[in-house]
């Protein structure tokens, strides 16, 4: 296991952060963090990074005790939501910062090399002379990226760092992000209240909540089996129905008199509806829980449209219990 | 065809050119031209008669080194004390201290005077009167509170995340300071260092209480000058306080120029 | 590492320590042994010996009221005009390049700044040359006397003339940082100029501007320089007296000069307790507003 956590805790005066946090993450894989803000996730990283002291608890990484370590001694490395270029220096002498300053120093030659090697790796490599205002948002993450990586760390902390993006930057930036580190074999933790974005970047997923991981697990086993309602209703699409949750692809909107006598059926009004991926979805509320979900539908319906929903509770054998802390 | 905003904006400038740069170059023509006599506004003549007075005073030269030498040593102590204490208010929150923040305002919210009154009988007794430390040490006080003033509003500017993306590179704290605080904070540093310059320029009425006369700095030989009849040399004697902190602000830069290559060579 | 454990509550008092010492040192016991010195300590006279004198003696009240008319007039001139160019240039100009010609001044020691307005307003001096010159005047005794003069004009104008880019100093970054979209939603709703100025610039500016008079005129309060150059021989400002008594009669008169430091120091330390509790109090009143908005 390369990095590990167990029973942490945080506290901060009479308030508690998170409490007895159990996490494991194997090498070269990437784990999501994912939660509402205040849930805890950004201080757990920098409990990681050291830049704030657990309560309780240990930090292991590649099975070393690492709680009581500095952030300058530890072998991670975060960046943040900005990039944090040092404006005095040029793009190079930032990515090389680590190696001059820091714990393992190493000699001028050997530094402007890996410099100039990483710059090539997240395609900067004409860049080494410029300065840090002279590149854009994502040039300037990607740098930021290659100084954290040519320490090689164990880890790599990722703190929302697409966030002070914008939306068309922040998209091709986190598919190259991701390409690169797969391709590079990097561990990392990586924060995000982003849905779509835990699932591009993390091979595996925590969802946390209020201080705790309410389900940790791959993004199509927490997408499909949601253990609570509230992971159901942080990151998956459906209903829960008398302690069970069915996705939203079970779904099926019908008039009243077409449901079979096998399924379900629970009235419904539609609200409206929208095109995605090609297809039309529409926005219906369960009349009697007031749930509201999007279902994918052929037929057209209109505006206040009285109708039914309808599954089949036997044929969905991936169900999970839910459980109702409500 | 000029717009309106255009006017405005060359009448303001034309205006505070007027109020606050004009007097000084008509102090400082009258250096070069003593010639007028009242009622002339300007005139045509124009030598450098007074500033050969002025430079070939041995007095003004010794004051001109020692007020130097006090100055640089006043902003260089001022940067030791100031740092520190403006991180410890910007960084840290504990409890008292708005108490210790009004504490370092003091020097600057009474009078200096009851200050250097009051310590003159104590500064005789330990042999800091009549000294260039005493002078230093006693011109601590109508500049310190604004050197932590201003470094303190640049700490505040500066997110602690520089600190912390440092320390996750890598870098103890000792080594972030030098190679990364002081670069980052350098508009505060320069402003810091000129402020404290200049008030340490003014300084009479203590350099006069503590230095007992013995140290001799320019602004002491310059009030027997004030009612000099040559009124060319009081002139040129002005504009050097002028140039003095001119002078320091580029010789200051080239210090931080020095600084930040060698931050980067090392 | 950034802790707030009692140990970095420890350290921030490492940080505060040199600078504390020193100020409390000078500062702390610089008054206190201005205070014992004032007192009659051990004497055949009363205690407070000097003080009695002081209160009852007459140049010390001209000169208090000498000293109050030129703190309070050269300090709300300075403001008034200083916050009127910083609201109008911050509007006009985007970039604050402006800012070096206002902050020129700054450079000047304040006795070249009296020379300055000697070299301006003196009866020999270039404005009279120029009412000479337009006709206003034939002989420079026709020049009203600007300097030197029992008023202390002169002392003032030096004073405005100083203070002006130091209140455009403190006052920039508050009307930089002001945000002048509550300007516009006053207006849209309907509020007057003046209701505008009323409601969003002064709560704004009310602390900060406070806090500029006081230091202002707790500085002209206690500063010799000037009126040492342009005051008169009577009534003479109160840092200039006690200069004076400080040296006068060997020394004898020390206590005297002792005790009006130590009194103008007293009711300096009081006014600003009085001023910083009531911007205090005021930041904290509009910030509560300002969220209910």
């Amino acid at each position: 296991m390369l990095m590990e956590l167990k029973n942490a805790s945080k506290s901060f005066r009479d308030t508690e952060i998170f409490h007895d946090l159990n996490l494991q993450i194997t090498e070269g894989s990437v784990m999501s963090l994912v939660g509402p803000s205040g849930c805890g996730k950004s201080t757990l990283l920098r409990a990681v990074a050291g830049l704030t002291a657990l309560s309780s608890g240990q930090i292991l990484i590649e099975n070393e005790d690492m709680t009581t370590v500095k952030a300058e001694k530890r072998p991670v490395v975060m960046m943040f939501q900005d990039p944090l270029l040092f404006p005095h220096l040029t793009i190079l002498e930032n990515v090389t910062y680590g190696l001059k300053y820091g714990r393992n120093k190493v000699n001028k030659t050997e530094r402007i090399k890996r410099g100039r090697e990483l710059l090539e790796k997240v395609e900067l490599e004409s860049y080494e002379n410029r300065y840090p205002n002279q590149l854009s948002g994502g040039q300037k993450q990607r740098v930021s990226l290659a100084r954290a990586l040519i320490l090689n760390p164990s880890v790599i902390l990722l703190d929302e760092p697409f966030s002070s993006l914008d939306p068309e930057l922040r998209h091709s930036i986190r598919t190259w992000v991701r390409s690169f580190l797969k391709r590079e074999n990097v561990t990392a933790l990586f924060v995000t209240h982003d849905r779509e974005e835990a699932m591009i970047l993390g091979d595996r997923i925590a969802i946390m909540k209020n201080g705790t991981f309410c389900q940790v697990g791959s993004p199509e086993d927490i997408y499909h089996h949601p253990k609570t309602d509230e992971v159901a209703d942080m990151f998956s699409e459906g209903i829960i129905y008398k302690g069970e949750f069915i996705s939203s692809g079970r779904l099926k909107i019908k008039t009243a008199d077409e449901p079979a006598a096998e399924e379900t059926a629970l009235g419904a009004v539609i609200n409206y509806r929208i095109y995605k991926y090609g297809l039309p979805f529409y926005a219906v509320t369960i009349e009697v829980s007031g749930q509201e979900v999007m279902i994918h539908s052929d037929q057209a319906w209109k505006r206040e449209d009285e109708v039914m929903i309808a599954f089949r509770p036997e044929a969905t054998n991936e169900l999970t219990a839910v459980e109702s802390e409500k | 065809m000029i717009a309106k905003r255009d006017l405005q904006k060359i009448f303001w400038l034309l205006l505070l050119f007027l109020l606050f740069i004009a007097p000084a170059l008509l102090m400082f023509w009258r250096s070069l031209s003593p010639g007028a006599v009242w009622p002339e506004l300007f005139s045509g003549e124009w030598n450098f008669r007074a500033w050969q007075v002025i430079f070939s005073d041995g007095n003004i030269i010794n004051a001109l080194i020692n007020t130097v030498l006090i100055g640089a040593a006043v902003v260089l102590i001022n940067f030791l004390l100031a740092v520190p204490a403006a991180y410890g208010l910007a960084r840290f929150n504990f409890k008292g201290k708005p108490l210790i923040e009004s504490v370092m305002m003091m020097p600057i919210l009474i009078p200096v005077l009851a200050i250097a009154m009051g310590m003159h009988i104590t500064m005789i007794r330990i042999g800091l009167t009549d000294t260039m430390t005493g002078v230093i040490l006693i011109h601590l006080m109508p500049t310190l509170p604004y050197a932590i003033r201003v470094m303190k509003s640049g700490f505040d500017r500066l997110s602690i995340t520089w600190e912390e993306q440092s320390a996750v590179l890598g870098v103890g704290r000792f080594r972030t300071f030098f190679t990364t605080l002081i670069p980052l904070l350098l508009p505060s540093i320069r402003s810091m260092a000129v402020l404290v310059f200049v008030i340490s320029l003014s300084q009479y009425v203590l350099t006069s209480i503590i230095g007992g006369g013995q140290v001799s700095t320019l602004p002491l030989i310059y009030y027997p000058y004030f009612n000099s009849a040559d009124s060319a040399v009081v002139a040129g004697f002005s504009v050097i306080f002028v140039l003095l902190p001119m002078l320091f602000f580029l010789v200051f830069e080239g210090l931080i120029r020095l600084y930040l290559s060698a931050v980067r060579s090392a | 590492m950034f802790n707030n454990t009692p140990l970095k509550r420890f350290s921030a008092f490492g940080y505060l320590l040199p600078a504390l010492s020193v100020i409390l040192f000078f500062a702390g016991y610089g008054l206190y042994s201005a205070f014992r010195n004032s007192l009659h300590l051990g004497e055949e006279r009363p205690l407070f010996a000097s003080y009695q004198e002081l209160l009852l003696e007459s140049p010390f009240w001209e000169s208090v009221s000498i000293s109050i008319w030129v703190a309070f007039s050269s300090t709300v001139i300075s403001l008034v005009i200083g916050i009127f160019l910083t609201r109008r240039l911050v509007r006009l100009f985007q970039r604050d390049d402006w800012k070096f010609a206002a902050w020129f001044p700054m450079l000047l020691p304040h006795f070249v700044a009296a020379y300055i307005i000697y070299l301006l307003f003196a009866p020999s001096g270039w404005f009279s040359s120029l009412a000479a010159q337009i006709g206003w005047i034939d002989t420079m005794s026709q020049f009203p006397v600007l300097v030197n003069d029992p008023l202390y004009t002169g002392v003032i104008f030096t004073y405005v003339f100083k203070e002006i880019p130091f209140v455009i100093l403190m006052m920039l970054p508050v009307y930089q940082e002001m945000d002048l979209r509550y300007e516009d939603v006053s207006k849209t709703l309907g509020g007057s100029d003046w209701t505008v100025f009323k409601t969003v610039e002064v709560p704004w500016v009310m602390p900060v501007s406070l806090e500029v008079f006081l230091i202002l005129f707790v500085f002209v309060l206690g500063a010799f320089e000037v009126p040492a150059l342009l005051g008169v021989t009577y009534p003479k400002m109160l840092p200039v007296l006690a200069y004076e008594w400080f040296y006068q009669a060997a020394w004898a008169n020390r206590p005297l000069a002792q005790a009006m430091m130590v009194l103008l120091s007293a009711v300096s330390l009081l006014a600003a307790f009085l001023i910083l509790r009531f911007t205090y109090k005021w930041r904290s009143h509009w910030a509560m507003r300002r969220e209910d908005v």
